[in-house]
């Protein structure tokens, strides 16, 4: 049967009565439908459903959404969908939360449908959260009347091969608004979460201090990384004038999620500061004129950067800044 | 240029406590162990405080650090809400806890202070920043200052070093003490240096009143006397005095509850709204808020304000002590465990609105709540309505679920035109799965970051008790026949007969 909008809210609805029935027999201490979104999150086929669907429950109790993931299976030619409803019971409490799950599968071809029956999914008067998660960019044109309705258009960029051409797309999408206006949504790039502790150290290290004149960034890989590439960028938005040598400082590049940024080197007059994480591991050590303190950067997971995303009401102007001075070497 | 400023991004990280020694008065005492810790503990783990953080915790029991350090350690598994504890990060935590035994009202312990304030501030880097927690009974909140300012600990040599002082409630017992007390803290403190606390005002949902009110364009328009019938201010305890019956029997309802929570909930409900969101600009709306409301004439008094003392019940077979059985407190206690006040503001939006503000303890539940009631449609197409079902009624809920309600008609499912009351229910809870943190944590925080809004100012207590101070004189000199109510009952009838005067009803909430 194809998927049809209409008979998987009716689904989602009987699943919710059956669940309100269950409360009453448990005396109250049943479930609590929450809703603060719909997210839309594009998938491959190949994402480990297991690993997704970890990661997108343990969001849901910050963030509790009609979560609708659109996977992509390049050769399937009907679009089929499934429902479900996730509950969890918040540390300390009798209630359960619980929260709308509709997983759909369809071949890029068949997009130009998919978009019809994600029109007809979210949830009235909510911010639709659009997350971009593997499908390539380019594929995004038959998604258009959906990135049309989203308040939000998240990407991830860290682990791209090719920077200039990530940072080409970021920017058109980041513009790319009807009649070339600034587009309906606002654009977030996982990448520039990963560099927030870094932009944390710095400002608490930095505070009370003169402006710093030069600096250099080191990454881990052979090609620039894009959090160091933001990294960059933001100094020398915040910093205008600022100098700041960009290299490679090692030929090997670590595997996802350990940070590829090594060195950070602030200097002027009246500022010597040095960050360094030698491994891209949790510790990283910060030196100030001289003295030696240690920081901890925890792990950075999906989770946790998409988390810090969704935690952000209005626009990210820091972030927009950045975009437009980024550059590639 | 400094780079403070920009390198900030509130968007996605906090600004940093700066690092801070903060020295507790009555740390052997219940709030510390309860409060202050859990909270400190709980900022700490979320990474808010400085690595440069530090206690120092004094009362005259001798401890060591570590007989200190292992009685947090106890208070805060046990009360620590909402969260796990993590004994990793309590190692962490604990090696900047310190204590120092001594008697407030000597002067050795001021100078012992300093000494302990400057090691610590060597051994912990606290840049010389220090916060002063009265934590202790309030008879010694006007010694410590003048102890703190004797030793000179009030302010230091560092230009960019701060001190300031927390003071715990009650502010003063009367309008003359509370005047008293500030004139005490001045002549130590400069007043942005004085914290009061309400931690009614540090709690998310009384936060979340400004920004219902002033985020929304939806209710403004009607949050005056033309839409408004009028407001229920409830704040209701089903617990008795729990051991603290000394301490209530000289404060009561009144002065414990409505003088300064219920008041400052009230300021936020009916504010005008501020032109920008400081700290001063907040506290000048709420502080003109404190001093529109008119002041009752002794002769009003008896038609206004309604005192209520709970007598002995019993309920599901257990019998419950009325106030007077309780331990420590008199056989012939004129004590208020209820109040009820009818209060007025006189400005353009509110004039001739009541608002009843009622505060118990032994109600029949534990509930905070307030509640807008709109008036009624202007003509009553459905005669078959239950009529004083409390419809066309917006409710904010406090405590204990937090959130907030609107009650409207409906109609019956089925043939005819048959109305019912239904509630369309906005829970913080669920539709944040975040944890909210707790007041002590917000007013902590706020303070090591010198943030003031959410304390009271002077003119705000002194406000607040110029208000209550008629009711006082009126009620010391009359004489109830105390108990006029059974425990887990709404309270006095008198209550009930001083709304009835206007032909409004107390909700039940
Ligand atoms: N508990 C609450 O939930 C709560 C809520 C709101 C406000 N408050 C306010 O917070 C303050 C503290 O309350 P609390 O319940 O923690 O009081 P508490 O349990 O009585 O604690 C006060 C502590 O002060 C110490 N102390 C007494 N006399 C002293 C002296 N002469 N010199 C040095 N230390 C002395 C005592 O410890 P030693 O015996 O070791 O000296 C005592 O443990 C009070 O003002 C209260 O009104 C409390």
């Amino acid at each position: 049967m194809p998927a049809d909008a209409a008979r998987l809210l009716h689904e989602l609805d009987e699943t919710w009565r059956g669940l309100g029935k269950d409360q009453d027999k448990d005396l109250g201490t049943g479930v609590l439908r929450a809703c603060a979104m719909t997210l839309i999150v594009a998938a491959a086929e190949a994402d480990d459903p297991q690993e997704l669907g970890g990661m997108l429950s343990s969001l849901m109790q910050q963030h509790p959404s009609r979560t609708i993931v659109v996977r992509t299976c390049p050769h399937r030619d009907e679009v089929e969908a499934r429902t479900t409803v996730q509950c969890w019971m918040p540390f300390g409490r009798r209630q359960q939360i619980c929260g709308e799950w509709i997983e759909i599968y369809a071949g890029t071809a068949q997009f130009g449908e998919v978009a019809l029956l994600l029109l007809g999914l979210t949830v009235p008067d909510l911010p639709v959260v659009f997350w971009v998660r593997h499908t390539a960019l380019g594929h995004l044109d038959a998604l258009r009347p959906v990135l049309s309705m989203a308040t939000r258009v998240i990407v991830d960029t860290s682990e791209a091969d090719d920077q200039v051409s990530a940072l080409d797309a970021v920017r058109s999408l980041a513009q790319d608004g009807p009649d070339g206006h600034e587009p309906v949504w606002r654009l977030a790039d996982l990448a520039w979460g990963r560099i927030t502790r870094w932009r944390k150290a710095l400002a608490g290290i930095l505070r009370n201090a003169p402006a710093p004149s030069r600096g250099s960034i080191r990454w881990a890989g052979e090609k620039m990384s894009m959090p160091a590439c933001y990294l960059d960028a933001w100094l020398r938005s915040v910093f205008p004038g600022i100098e700041i040598d960009l290299a490679s400082s090692d030929p090997v590049r670590p595997p996802v999620n350990v940070g590829r940024i090594r060195v950070v080197q602030l200097n002027g007059a009246g500022v010597d500061v040095r960050l360094e994480r030698p491994t891209g591991g949790p510790n990283v050590v910060a030196i100030t004129d001289g003295l030696q303190s240690g920081l901890v950067f925890p792990r950075l997971d999906e989770a946790t950067l998409l988390a810090e995303e969704l935690g952000i009401a209005g626009p990210d102007h820091l972030f927009r800044e950045a975009l437009k001075v980024a550059r590639t070497g | 240029m400094a780079a403070t400023q920009v390198l900030d991004d509130p968007l996605r990280f906090d600004r940093p406590a700066p690092p801070a020694t903060v020295v507790i008065f009555g740390a052997n005492g219940d709030l510390t162990q309860r409060k202050l810790m859990p909270a400190l503990y709980r900022l700490a783990f979320e990474r808010r405080l400085a690595p440069g953080f530090a206690v120092i915790g004094t009362s005259r029991t001798v401890m060591s650090d570590a007989e200190f350090r292992a009685k947090m350690r106890a208070g805060v598994e046990k009360y620590l809400e909402d969260s796990p504890f993590d004994a990793a990060l309590w190692e962490e935590f604990e090696r900047g806890l310190y204590y120092l035994a001594g008697d407030i009202s000597g002067d050795a312990l001021y100078h012992e202070l300093g000494a302990k304030l400057a090691a610590v501030e060597a051994e912990r880097h606290t840049g010389g920043n220090a916060l002063f927690y009265l934590s202790t009974q309030p008879s010694y909140y006007a010694r410590v200052a003048e102890g703190l300012g004797t030793a000179g600990l009030q302010r230091t040599e560092d230009p960019a070093a701060w001190r300031r002082i927390i003071v715990e409630k009650p502010f003063g017992h009367d309008q003359a003490s509370a005047r008293q007390l500030n004139a005490s803290l001045h002549g130590v403190f400069e007043e942005p240096n004085i914290y009061r606390i309400d931690h009614y005002l540090g709690k998310e949902t009384v936060q979340n009143i400004l920004a219902f009110r002033f985020g929304n364009g939806i209710f403004e328009p009607l949050w005056n006397r033309r839409y408004v019938n009028h407001v229920q201010i409830t704040a209701a305890e089903n617990i008795g005095v729990e051991g603290r019956g000394g301490y209530y029997q000289e404060a009561g309802a009144l002065r414990d509850m409505i003088q300064n929570h219920l008041m400052q909930v009230m300021a936020t409900i009916a504010m005008e709204p501020p032109a920008v969101f400081d700290a001063a600009t907040v506290r000048d709306e709420r502080a003109k808020l404190l001093r529109s409301i008119r002041i009752l004439k002794p002769d009003e008094v008896a038609t206004h304000a309604v005192a209520g003392q709970y007598g002995p019940a019993q309920i599901g077979g257990e019998r419950l002590a009325g106030f007077r059985e309780e331990k420590g407190v008199a056989p012939d206690a004129r004590t208020d465990t209820y109040a009820a006040v009818t209060l007025f503001i006189e400005n353009w939006r509110w004039a001739g609105v009541p608002f009843y503000i009622r505060s118990g303890k032994r109600l029949p539940k534990r509930v905070t709540d307030i509640a807008i009631q709109f008036n009624t449609a202007p003509l009553s197409l459905f005669a078959d309505g239950e009529p004083g079902k409390w419809p066309n009624l917006l409710v904010v809920r406090i405590q204990p679920e937090e959130g907030i309600s609107l009650r409207f008609f409906s109609k019956r499912p089925g043939s005819g035109m048959t109305l019912r009351p239904v509630t369309m229910d906005f829970n913080y809870g669920t539709s944040f799965g975040e944890r909210s943190p707790s007041a002590y944590e917000t007013l902590l925080l706020d303070a090591l970051l010198g943030d003031p809004t959410l304390y009271t100012r002077q003119d705000m207590v002194e406000a607040s008790w110029a208000v209550v101070q008629p009711i006082l004189d009126v009620w010391s000199g009359s004489r109830f026949e105390f108990p006029n109510y059974a425990s887990g009952t709404w309270g006095p009838k008198e209550s009930e007969e001083m709304l009835a005067r206007r032909g409004h009803v107390w909700r039940i909430p």
